[in-house]
């Protein structure tokens, strides 16, 4: 396998992880998708020196984390509000989980995701896939900015309650 | 505060929709409640399973590999399938088919990273001589409000993305600030590569562009209630961040305090300020003192208010441009500038370590480095009296290297090399069609150690200028191919310290 297809498999499987690792800390969507670009890049970029024996996953989120604190260093208007301590805090709790969970939480969604109501998925769908500002949709729907919040909010409990309950019953399985 | 609030918070933040306040407070949130660092993961974790995953494109000089990391998009096509009446699922299947992984690579120079939906990449000079057809002509900006200027620079940059068949949209907010009565028009660096059609845009739409990493700010209207009148054309391109970090505010004395540098200004052709002939015994003059700079220019034209003269030649023209002190005998000339560009295959340098050129360390070594660099055949654009007055300032200062040795996250022993003092940097800079020199400035504070991997110091400021060392613009030259042999047109403003233009 070429170096380049080795870290392809890599960075996909890890892909979603990271994204969501560099969500939990830089606020803004559109700067979480610069620091993840960056970050991609720096993996490949490094990716010769990277221990396969080691975790991917880890060393892909140790070099977001520097990435982030180095903008935060770089640009005090950058959004990610924590500090270091917290930032190693972020890592420690992605560092937690087994690698497989990553996968089984898509499986979690995607099981969830089926027992959403067609309103709720509409929601999710303008608001994830259309990109839609919650101000916006408000004001198609005609309602205000808070309700669209609240609705959101509870969709993502809702999913949220549903994955882990489907994360529990997997284990209990196997 | 409350159960429900902090859960609140959370979404907010994790759906990327927290204001700084709400930012601040779940900072401090967290700093008092270690568990939320595991909610704040799990609800992470559902926005980005829930978020349709963005092309991420990978790029290494000389060849780019673009990774198109569509298939991955699992969680989001299942969205997209629960979404779509069953009667209608096939039409997803053409997308299941593109979300294979796979790996292109596209043709045409390379760049830092590209923008995710993006994809103008290096803006061809056909590219641009088609938006100077259809860019704007018809708007009239005159009296137009702030919100309906913007509205309709929305329109005109969709309807500029429309002919390249993209999907990019600029993020255009209006967000004038207390005291500063500017509208700032947010352009995240993705859209970098629209800069020079932004440029443009800002020449015929009489307004004054200034580039910083992230924003391009069209100066001169007030508030919300005041409108465009303003007819004055003047491009002026501030430090042009193609990427990295915007100049620390607390830089701009130091550059503006630099002034024995006349204003310097290299304009691209298709932001060309009007100019108008010059008369015979003009251009016998111009021609003399552009043979002199060792040019033989096709075209030579002045600004209406002299300021400017603008040259086109082909680049091969441009192997020593040099304005030297004697040009001063004329008021026209008062220029101390020196600028020689090198014709050489441009590399297409990013701004990583490995493509950073430092400069020695050592000020008497200055001299020496500079006049060697022709011999190097450095595709560069220098400047050597920034040199002489980084060597005079006393920016250039002795530097202390501090080597660590600690363990990473992995477990392995890593060497940290830093260094203490300070030190300047010069890269250039192939981007877009934009060749840019970068000169960065940093200092650095008392070595304080080693925190989470990264050194530590006392104080630490980057100070990042591109060719412009007094702290008002950037060079840039537009070079519409990789190398020679095509025109380009230089703009050099001189300015007369006496004030007479």
């Amino acid at each position: 396998m070429s170096t380049r297809q080795s870290f392809l498999n890599h960075f996909l499987e890890h892909e979603r992880d990271l994204r969501a690792f560099i969500g939990s800390l830089v606020a803004d969507r559109a700067c979480r998708e610069d620091v993840l670009q960056e970050v991609a890049l720096t993996l490949w970029e490094k990716y010769e020196a990277f221990d396969p024996t080691r975790s991917f996953g880890a060393w892909a989120r140790g070099v977001a984390a520097k990435k982030v604190l180095q903008a935060k260093r770089q640009d005090r208007r950058f959004p990610m509000p924590f500090s270091p301590e917290l930032v190693q805090q972020m890592v420690d709790a992605f560092a937690m989980d087994a690698p497989a969970t990553a996968n089984l939480h898509e499986r979690g969604l995607q099981h969830c995701l089926a027992k959403l109501p067609e309103p709720s998925r509409a929601l999710l769908a303008q608001h994830y896939e259309e990109r839609l500002p919650c101000a916006k949709i408000a004001s198609a729907q005609g309602c205000s900015v808070e309700s669209i919040y609240k609705q959101l909010s509870r969709l993502r409990q809702q999913l949220a309650a549903c994955i882990e309950g489907y994360l529990k019953q997997f284990q209990s399985r196997s | 505060m409350n159960e429900q609030e902090t859960n609140e918070l959370l979404d907010r933040f994790a759906s990327g929709e927290a204001n700084p306040e709400e930012q601040a407070r779940l900072a401090e949130r967290m700093s008092l409640d270690d568990s939320l660092a595991a909610r704040l993961k799990q609800k992470a974790r559902l926005e980005a399973s829930l978020t349709p995953r963005q092309e991420i494109e990978l790029t290494q000089s000389p060849r780019r590999y673009r990774l198109v990391a569509w298939a991955a998009l699992a969680a989001a096509i299942v969205l997209g399938v629960w979404l779509w009446p069953p009667g209608k699922t096939k039409e997803l299947e053409p997308t299941l088919v593109q979300a294979a992984p796979q790996v292109v690579e596209p043709s045409g120079s390379g760049s830092l990273l590209t923008p995710r939906r993006a994809t103008t990449a290096e803006m061809a000079s056909s590219d641009l001589a088609r938006m100077k057809k259809y860019l704007l002509p018809q708007v009239d900006w005159v009296g137009l409000t702030v919100p309906q200027a913007i509205e309709a620079l929305q329109a005109e940059i969709d309807g500029n993305v429309a002919l390249s068949n993209h999907s990019m949209k600029l993020d255009l907010r209006y967000e004038p600030e207390e005291n500063d009565p500017r509208v700032v028009l947010q352009v995240r660096r993705e859209h970098v590569r629209l800069l020079p059609a932004l440029r443009y845009l800002a020449a015929v739409s009489q307004r004054e562009l200034v580039f910083g990493q992230e924003e391009v700010r069209f100066v001169k209207p007030a508030t919300d209630q005041q409108t465009f009148v303003s007819r004055e054309v003047r491009v002026a391109t501030d430090f042009l961040l193609a990427s990295g970090s915007p100049m620390q505010p607390e830089a701009l004395p130091l550059f503006t305090a630099l002034d024995p540098f006349p204003l310097l200004e290299l304009v691209e052709e298709e932001t060309a300020i009007p100019e108008e002939e010059v008369s015979d015994e003009e251009m016998a003059d111009l021609d003399q003192r552009l043979a002199s700079w060792g040019i033989e220019a096709q075209e030579a034209r002045f600004h209406p208010d002299r300021s400017t003269v603008a040259m086109k030649a082909p680049l091969s023209q441009f192997a020593i441009l040099e304005a030297t002190r004697e040009l001063t005998s004329s008021p026209r000339f008062q220029a101390e500038v020196a600028i020689r560009l090198w014709e050489q295959p441009l590399e297409h340098n990013t701004e990583t370590e490995a493509n950073v050129r430092e400069l020695s360390e050592d000020p008497e070594d200055l001299s020496a480095y500079w006049e060697s660099l022709p011999e190097q055949g450095t595709n560069l654009v220098m400047m050597p009296r920034v040199v002489t007055w980084v060597q005079q300032s006393g920016m250039l200062e002795s530097t202390q290297e501090v080597l660590t040795t600690l363990p990473n996250e992995e477990g392995q022993d890593l060497t940290y090399k830093s260094w203490t003092g300070s030190r300047m940097r010069v890269y250039p800079i192939y981007q877009g069609g934009l060749f840019t020199l970068g000169f960065t400035f940093e200092s650095r504070g008392d070595w304080l150690g080693m925190v989470d991997g990264e050194p530590q110091f006392e104080s630490r400021h980057a100070y990042r200028s591109y060719l412009r060392f007094d702290g008002s613009s950037t060079m840039e030259v537009s070079i519409p191919g990789e190398k020679g042999n095509v025109g380009v047109i230089v703009s050099v403003k001189l300015i007369d310290p006496s004030g007479a233009r």
